[in-house]
């Protein structure tokens, strides 16, 4: 079942030009057709700047689309409190979007006040299992986000868009500022409470390995655009795009073995301000020829759709293939037989 | 790629080398451990992967290792060499002359390591003047010609822009420029790439394998992610809480990892996890340092930890002839595979 549908949507940020000259127009988001389903966690990936942010800000209703529609559940969307009821937003950086002076058990029960969702002697009942949803101890409760760790502050946030029970999470590349380790965790606790409450997420992250680990489909994005969109395994086993190629190839291996397509991208994102005609990729393919300069490449009506003149010509993909080491494996083995043991005495951070 | 032409670890004389390097900070709570203990060399074109998370210790390690700890800071080590010359016994004008020229860094975050002020151009020509005496105007012919090599497309115009009019990526190849325009026998890269995207990423890897390749420089290379230390490094160093767990050759360390924080390091990667089974993450925090727990210091994340693990702190052992593990199970496989 869709949850969320975007058609045509457009987002153009205008800029202070020249005095004397018309005010510039820098087109973030061109055309945008999207669809998430219930309790899917689809990803959206691509360079810094290509506006996957904004997409995810416009879904939260932080920003106003230039153009286009967006349907929740089939209606248009609703804005202000009712929007936010619907869908949440958790950010990279927690410490700049949790209120400093406030307990982390206020900023968690905050929502539930605003939206009227529970009568105030059932607050600490709904904090103590909201606490205990994102793994943190009902102690924490009665700190402030600065005593916190990263990881922690992060759960906490995760636990204040949860406190609404929306339907939908936007996580603004919410685990990318984070250690490896933490990085997993958060992770981990994405897919956790996902299969508890059946909320969908849009997961926006330039970090290619956890997308294909978490998400059930992938949205590429470059200059604005949606390049390739499909099923996470399909796109990753077999992309169709030389973007999505690129990116995958330029993904490294935690094997030093490993052997993967040497295919590596030059040059930098066009400016937005001033994108190639045609196709916006054109500029750094290898692949592009005279139409890529002309006409700008129409999106395949597939469920793994792509938006290339050339990707029928394309030559065969070899997906990276990585073996880990016997030792290695054995001693992971172990590693996970010993974490789950110790996981089943001690569950909270 | 890098498997074939592994150098014997440590045969040839190390160009860098610490013996037992602590720092501590002050702070009105009193010493702040940061490093404890902590042995390494570098080769001539070798690639010495420092890795850890947060409070491992190991910014503060490079910048012990380029004479750049703060005043509240408090360095001792037994032994720290440049190229067989003790550096404790050099003045403060000598370490100057070997900083930038013999020895140069790469910070992560080149936003804040560029001065905003100042055209990028011009501030390669000050790198340059600071150590060789040229006319203004050949040292600007060179400070494009190292922004070219960078990769940096159009240098001449690069090098009249401001750091703000630069992107990310081109900052950081600005910043590199900088860094091996005198081409340095030591780079210390303190994760130079963990702000950027994924294809920058590669470019800005490639840039600083040729040049370990074609100069012979030595590198450290400082990183949490397992991915770049599988792409850049000869021999890997591990530091947790400021100690350093396990040292290996990447080949070894990567075919059987011993250290289980360095297991935890590996099983946070997704890579490296069953697709639709969760991740294998270290659970916890890193602990304060000022509340070490006693014992070893993994031992309150480590899912193997026993009585012992919580009382005795283990030594670094010699498990192969360049090969050390901090840990009480080491051999990890043969002691935990001989119990069950």
């Amino acid at each position: 079942m869709s949850l969320l549908h975007l058609t045509h949507l457009s987002k153009d940020f205008r800029l202070k030009g020249s005095a004397f000259g018309k005010p510039l127009v820098l087109r973030a988001l061109d055309d945008i057709t999207l669809t998430i389903h219930k309790g899917e966690t689809l990803a959206l990936v691509g360079e810094s700047g290509c506006g996957k942010s904004t997409l995810g800000w416009i879904v939260a209703g932080l920003h106003k689309a230039t153009s286009g529609q967006m349907q929740v559940n089939g209606q248009t969307a609703q804005t202000g409190k009712a929007r936010a009821r619907q869908i949440q937003i958790v950010f990279q950086d927690p410490f700049g979007s949790l209120n400093p002076t406030m307990t982390v058990g206020a900023l968690i029960t905050e929502p539930i006040l605003l939206h009227d969702l529970a009568p105030r002697a059932a607050i600490p009942a709904r904090l103590d299992s909201l606490l205990s949803l994102v793994g943190l101890r009902p102690e924490i409760g009665r700190r402030y986000p600065h005593e916190l760790s990263g990881g922690q502050r992060q759960r906490v946030a995760l636990a204040r868009a949860l406190a609404v029970e929306p339907e939908l999470i936007v996580c603004d590349e919410a685990v990318s500022a984070l250690d490896v380790s933490v990085q997993a965790q958060i992770a981990n606790l994405l897919q956790e409470i996902q299969a508890k409450t059946g909320v969908a997420l849009l997961f926006i992250s330039h970090g290619l390995s956890l997308v294909r680990h978490i998400s059930h489909r992938v949205a590429v994005m470059y200059l604005g655009r949606i390049v390739e969109e499909g099923p996470t395994e399909q796109v990753f086993a077999s992309p169709r795009h030389p973007y999505t190629r690129a990116l995958i190839a330029a993904t490294l291996e935690p094997l030093p073995a490993a052997s993967r397509p040497r295919m590596k991208l030059t040059g930098e994102v066009p400016s937005p301000l001033a994108p190639p005609s045609g196709c916006t990729f054109r500029t750094r393919c290898p692949q592009a020829q005279a139409i890529c300069a002309t006409d700008k490449p129409p999106h395949d009506a597939k469920p793994h759709a792509v938006a290339c003149w050339r990707s029928d010509d394309l030559p065969a993909f070899v997906p990276t293939t990585l073996t880990p080491p016997a030792r290695m494996l054995a001693a992971l083995q172990l590693y996970r037989a010993a974490a789950a043991r110790r996981a089943t005495e001690d569950t909270l951070t | 790629m890098k498997m074939q032409s592994l150098p014997a670890p440590q045969t040839t004389a190390p160009l860098l080398r610490v013996d037992n390097l602590s720092v501590s900070f002050r702070t009105d709570h009193g010493p702040l451990p940061a490093l404890q203990g902590v042995s390494l060399g570098v080769s001539p074109g070798e690639t010495l992967a420092v890795v850890g998370e947060s409070g491992s210790g190991k910014s503060v390690l490079s910048l012990a290792l380029m004479n750049l700890l703060p005043p509240t800071a408090t360095m001792t080590a037994d032994h720290l060499s440049f190229d067989g010359r003790d550096l404790a016994s050099l003045g403060q004008r000598d370490k100057r002359a070997l900083r930038g020229r013999d020895m140069a860094m790469i910070f992560q975050e080149p936003a804040t390591a560029l001065n905003p002020v100042q055209r990028i151009g011009d501030q390669l020509v000050e790198a340059i003047l600071l150590h060789d005496d040229m006319p203004r105007v050949r040292a600007h012919t060179r400070a494009v010609e190292a922004l070219a090599a960078t990769g940096i497309p159009s240098p001449d115009v690069r090098a009249r822009a401001y750091p703000h009019q630069l992107s990310g990526g081109m900052r950081q190849r600005a910043l590199i420029a900088m860094a091996l325009i005198h081409r340095p026998r030591l780079l210390i890269a303190d994760e130079p790439t963990t702000a950027l995207d994924v294809t920058v990423q590669a470019q800005i890897l490639d840039l600083i394998r040729d040049l370990a390749r074609e100069v012979g420089t030595a590198t450290i290379f400082i990183t949490h992610d397992m991915g770049v230390v599988a792409e850049m490094a000869d021999r890997v160093a591990v530091l947790y809480a400021g100690r350093m767990v396990e040292m290996a050759s990447a080949a070894d360390l990567f075919d059987s990892p011993e250290h289980p924080y360095t297991l935890g390091l590996l099983g946070s990667m997704p890579q490296l996890s069953q697709r639709g089974a969760p991740m294998l993450p270290i659970t916890g925090t890193v602990p304060d340092p000022r509340h070490m727990p006693p014992g070893c210091h993994f031992h309150t994340r480590c899912p193997f930890a026993n009585g012992t693990c919580e009382t005795v702190r283990p030594q670094l052992r010699r498990l192969g002839p360049a090969r050390l593990t901090a840990c009480h199970y080491a051999p990890l496989l043969e002691t935990l595979g001989a119990r069950t």
